[in-house]
């Protein structure tokens, strides 16, 4: 039986482990077994209120126990989430539309009228006020899901244009979490923290493995991760590689000494609870020195490798694990490295095929006729089966916040400028994009200057936040052939110019060298 | 300078690596991300030693709230007119 057709029958009945939750500032509990029955009573609602199998309802809301309930409530009821960021979409009634929304949750309002489809808002709170006490279950047995039927849409991070839309099977699913348990056995005395949005289908991976694995989960929006990590005390974080890098920076501007180890541990510990059998980390690089800042001090901290098409492909673990690589092959995945130095993964359960949304071609560029993944990213496998990336294949800069951001686009519109020869962003790994920018000629005078940064500043008001240029660098002079900075083709060369620059590029993202 | 413009500077001083003398010259009405390169994740990290030192708990504040701020100054309004509460 997979992990769905668990959460969907029983939700693992657990009166010992519970889910903790912010509700009006405080923290609030269910247990496993509460949390079933409260699902199963909003699966009765649904389907009452009309809502058929198959039926695709969209989830557009903070972090908090109502995204939980009804996602759990779609899996009993055989219903499709569709999982929107909060922050990130604005329109609830433009994407019910877009998207063919039975039913939507939304955090933002949206007026009756403006969509065809249900609010579920009436219905998630008529089941919170009733309470565990009072559920009652569905007449219809739990629906059953096949291997390869859809569960959920997902939708790809960053990006301008509409966002590309993915639906997950429930073997892939399955799989990963399956995958998951092999390496970690979380189980009883586990508490895994989740703080990242629940749109994201990996962090609701941790409610199911909850339910099928019998351990304690935490819930709660980004903003509130410490003070609940303070009184739930985890054992697992789960969180993008820019997560432990503040973390990192904000323990080392208190004035730790950088040999004292034990006290670095004890810094962490005062953020993240004393508690933690291991941090998680992945979708977008990680830096050694942060690596080796919680490694180092007894804090495990472990990278992995995967992405949206491909859920989680490798990943270090207690017992295999090689600092600054992704970790090794996963059960259920298989990888090759193609002839241009590309990742291609395949897996015994594939995430989709094809993405649901997405631009004529996109599908095609990713997902090969072989059922495998294009990943775009340049890697290779070490002796030992390893994984370590390389760097990507195409434009996309992967910040640290996990979000993939396709620079070409931004890069032609700044070279636009008459002052401008070239321009070439950078921020892998950062919290943000800087660019360096070739001067049409000079000495550039501080009018010009000026007149640069401002026109900057005029394209980062046309982009979303993690589009935006943060910092620009002027070369003192433009990039030439000579120099070593442009092809033949006049293109410029981005190693190059990142290892001219890579201080002053580094020091604009506050990174100390 | 209120007690909470004090923490304030004091923990903004320490997010940007800048010296303790240095709190009572910051610009309060500088923009967190634009004008000081703090990402959100470094402002969820401010907030929360802001937050602990003021006595304040942070989950008191609304994510509205939070999602508002944009400069030092809004952090110390929001943390006053808590604190008054």
């Amino acid at each position: 039986m997979s992990v769905i057709d668990t959460v969907a029958e029983t939700g693992g009945k657990s009166v010992a482990h519970r889910l903790r939750f912010l509700r009006g500032g405080t923290l609030a509990a269910y247990t496993l077994d509460e949390l079933d029955r409260l699902a199963g009573d909003l699966a009765r609602r649904l389907l009452a209120d009309g809502l058929r199998p198959g039926d695709r309802v969209g989830i557009l809301a903070r972090n908090g126990i109502e995204w939980v309930l009804l996602d759990l409530a779609a899996i009993k009821a055989g219903l499709i989430t569709a999982g929107f960021e909060f922050g990130k979409f604005d329109d609830p009634a433009a994407l019910a539309e877009r998207y063919g929304l039975a039913g939507l949750l939304s955090d933002l309002a949206f007026e009756p009228g403006s969509t065809k489809a249900r609010d579920l808002r009436p219905a998630v709170s008529a089941t919170l006020e009733a309470g565990p006490g009072a559920a009652r279950p569905p007449e219809a047995p739990p629906h059953a899901w096949a291997l390869d039927d859809g569960t959920t849409l997902k939708f790809t991070s960053g990006s301008t244009g509409e966002p590309k839309g993915l639906a997950a099977t429930v073997g892939s699913i399955e799989s990963s979490i399956a995958a998951v348990q092999s390496i970690f056995h979380h189980g009883d005395g586990d508490t895994i923290l989740v703080f990242l949005p629940l749109s994201l289908l990996q962090q609701r991976y941790w409610i199911y493995s909850a339910l099928a694995h019998g351990h304690d989960v935490a819930v709660a929006p980004f903003e509130y991760a410490l003070p609940v990590a303070a009184q739930v005390r985890p054992t697992v974080i789960m969180g993008v590689p820019g997560f432990f890098e503040s973390l990192k920076k904000h323990i080392e501007r208190g004035g730790l000494d950088p040999d004292d180890l034990a006290g670095r541990k004890a810094a962490i510990e005062a953020l993240i609870g004393p508690g933690i059998r291991y941090l998680w980390t992945g979708s977008a690089p990680a830096s050694r020195d942060m690596l080796e800042f919680f490694d180092d001090c007894g804090m495990p901290i472990f990278e992995g490798y995967g992405m949206n098409e491909t859920c989680i492909v490798t990943k270090n673990h207690p017992g295999a694990n090689r600092i600054g690589s992704a970790g090794r092959l996963l059960p259920g995945k298989r990888a090759r490295i193609d002839a241009d130095g590309v990742l291609i993964v395949g897996a015994d359960h594939p995430v989709n095929t094809a993405y649901a949304y997405c631009a004529p071609g996109e599908s095609e560029k990713v997902f090969l006729p072989t059922g495998e993944v294009r990943t775009g990213d340049l890697a290779r496998f070490d002796e030992n089966g390893f994984l370590w990336i390389l760097g990507r294949a195409d434009d996309v800069v992967v910040l640290a916040n996990g979000k993939n951001v396709h620079v070409r686009g931004i890069e032609e519109r700044i070279r636009a400028h008459a002052a401008i020869d070239q321009c070439v962003l950078f921020g892998s790994g950062q919290s943000y994009l800087v660019a360096v920018v070739s001067p049409a000629e000079a000495p550039v005078p501080d009018e010009g200057r000026r007149a640069i940064e401002a026109h900057v500043g005029e394209i980062n008001a046309t982009l979303p936040k993690d589009e935006q240029v943060r910092r620009t660098l002027i070369a003192p002079e433009p990039f030439s052939i000579e120099g070593g900075l442009l092809t033949s083709q006049f293109k410029p060369k981005r190693k190059e110019i990142l290892r001219v620059f890579g201080d002053e590029i580094a020091k604009l993202h506050g990174v100390t060298t | 300078m209120s007690g909470i413009e004090t923490i304030v500077r004091g923990r903004l001083c320490q997010s940007l690596s800048k010296p303790a003398e240095e709190a009572a010259s910051l610009d309060m009405n500088a923009a967190l991300g634009d004008d000081l390169g703090l990402a959100s994740l470094d402002l969820i990290m401010l907030m929360t030693a802001v937050c602990n030192e003021a006595g304040v708990p942070l989950t008191s504040l609304g994510e509205e709230d939070l999602a508002r701020l944009r400069t030092p100054a809004d952090i110390v309004s929001l943390l006053s007119a808590k604190a008054a509460a």
